[in-house]
């Protein structure tokens, strides 16, 4: 298979499973009332270990981005020009991505993105790409 | 408590990649102890302290490694793991032990060879500096979205930047023809004797933009080693020592993808802690060797240290004299970026061309009055960051 799929941690499992069903779920802190990405056991915010797995918005804006000229890594030789990204979500959080559906010479920082639930890269897993917000 | 000193050095000359050691790491840096002891009229009788990385014999215990290959017995062993931060960390580290009088003479070693990719362990080549072992976040959140290597990140970076502060790739091309010019005057430089233009900059391909291939350094076979020893050693020494002044470290994040603000690396902590050790001020600085991997690197560290105001980077490179000759020498050897990135040893290259400034012998590109010198490692992508502040003794 190319490419490199999540290797997945029982901690994260609900945030696969939610985008399995098209949906973003990340954790939040019961006390401090903090997002927590990546998942994690506790809340570096406050330490508290008591975090909750809460519905969150896909609309994003785009933060930073790079267009790899030349493949990364082997692994990844079959993506054609890829547009990483860094992604930040309506809550604030920024999560590491990839855009689809639009030419690298378009991409603009601070551009509306929606999300896109990739069930076609790995097989079995569901990953969270962005693409220009209609 | 007492200071600590550079005191001697030794550096291989920078070699294409094609071109074998015959000597496997474990000698190399033997062999390296060796010149750098020689370098400073020092014995392997003086030596009391190990900080060593970049030996491949073995995953671990580097500093027993080393303590029985070389024959002396220690009370001082490390190995860092920051990174391209790992040699100023090195020198910190042992500057600290010294401090202590947990040891007078520490060997810093860093052969800068990478070893032949073993068969069947493609972990590294494939997935660099990222983990993709379980639990590893990177396995899980990184590499399977192709966030991987240094490129890419870099170049976010850099398009962060461009975004808030504006970007000149004119600027950035000139930086790279500054250090090419300062490579010129050394002769140990695998870029020595290749002037290069802005233009050339420009015109080499696009890595990742705004990123080109020049702007990236370039892997090279290499290696090198420097003594940190107590006031009683330096004194027995032979060149003028240079004093570690001031020192500080700052980590935050493995991907700067994490970083609350990307454009505000760990270094502005690193560097104003390390200033106010030394009791002294950026302004105060006779030159700097910036952790030089990238362009991008160099324009946030200058602007990080306070050696201009953020934002006004881009600006800073058209306007001053960055040669060794000039109103603000920087990586007065060529950099990494002109001597070529020798694996981990690319960042003792700063720390021993600051030394060989202060110590006056940095031979055709030395500057003309050089008693400060500020240094800054870098690991990562601009997550282990360190600072040393060196002072003529």
């Amino acid at each position: 298979m190319a490419g490199a799929p999540p290797i997945i941690t029982e901690t994260s499992r609900p945030w696969w499973d939610a985008l399995g069903h098209g949906e973003i779920a990340m954790q939040r802190c019961d006390s401090c009332a903090s997002w927590v990405f990546y998942p994690r056991n506790f809340c570096p915010s406050c330490s508290s270990r008591d975090l909750t797995w809460s519905p969150v918005s896909g609309n994003a804006t785009l933060y930073t981005f790079s267009v790899a000229e030349t493949p990364v890594a082997k692994a990844f030789a079959h993506l054609d020009r890829p547009v990483l990204a860094v992604v930040e979500l309506a809550n604030g959080v920024r999560v590491p991505s990839r855009l689809v559906d639009v030419a690298p010479e378009d991409v603009r920082i601070g551009m509306a993105l929606e999300p896109v639930f990739d069930a076609e890269s790995y097989e079995g897993v569901t990953m969270l790409l962005f693409r220009p917000a209609a | 408590m007492g200071s600590a000193f550079l005191v001697g050095a030794a550096e291989y000359k920078a070699r294409r990649f094609s071109e074998v050691p015959t000597m496997n790491t474990l000698e190399q840096a033997a062999d390296l102890a060796l010149l750098a002891l020689a370098d400073a009229g020092l014995t392997l009788a003086d030596v009391d302290g190990i900080s060593v990385r970049g030996v491949y014999v073995s995953q671990q215990l580097l500093p027993s490694t080393l303590a029985e290959y070389l024959g002396v017995k220690v009370s001082f062993g490390d190995a860092p793991d920051l990174g391209g931060a790992t040699p100023v960390g090195m020198a910190w580290r042992a500057a600290a032990a010294i401090e202590r009088g947990m040891a007078g003479c520490v060997l810093c070693l860093y052969p800068g060879n990478y070893p032949p990719p073993a068969p069947g362990s493609d972990s590294w080549r494939d997935f660099g500096a990222s983990s993709y072992l379980p639990g590893s976040p990177q396995a899980e959140f990184e590499i399977p979205y192709g966030h991987l290597g240094q490129n890419a990140p870099y170049a976010m970076i850099a398009q962060r930047y461009a975004h808030v502060h504006g970007y000149d790739p004119r600027a950035m091309a000139r930086l790279v023809v500054q250090q090419r010019i300062n490579a010129c005057a050394n002769p140990d430089a695998i870029t020595f004797g290749q002037a290069l233009t802005e233009d050339d900059v420009l015109a080499s391909p696009m890595i990742a933009a705004p990123l080109h291939m020049l702007e990236i350094v370039r892997p090279v076979r290499g290696g090198a080693a420097f003594i940190v020893a107590s006031e009683d050693v330096a004194r027995r020494s032979r060149h003028r020592p240079a004093r570690i002044a001031g020192y500080a470290e700052a980590i935050a994040y493995k991907s700067p993808q994490f970083a609350a603000d990307m454009l505000d690396p760990p270094l502005r902590e690193a560097a104003a802690s390390a200033l106010a050790m030394a009791g002294r001020t950026a302004a105060e600085m006779d030159g700097a060797q910036i952790y030089d991997c990238y362009t991008i690197a160099v324009l946030m560290a200058l602007e990080s240290a306070g050696f201009c105001a953020k934002g006004e980077g881009m600006d800073f490179l058209r306007r001053r004299d960055l040669t060794y000759a000039g109103d603000f020498p920087l990586n007065t050897n060529g950099g990494q970026l002109g001597y070529g990135q020798a694996g981990g040893a690319g960042g003792v290259t700063h720390i021993i061309e600051g030394y060989r400034q202060i110590a006056g012998r940095a031979g055709a590109r030395q500057i003309a009055k050089c008693d400060t010198m500020f240094v800054s490692g870098n690991g990562g992508i601009m997550s282990e960051q360190a600072a040393l502040v060196l002072e003529g003794a």
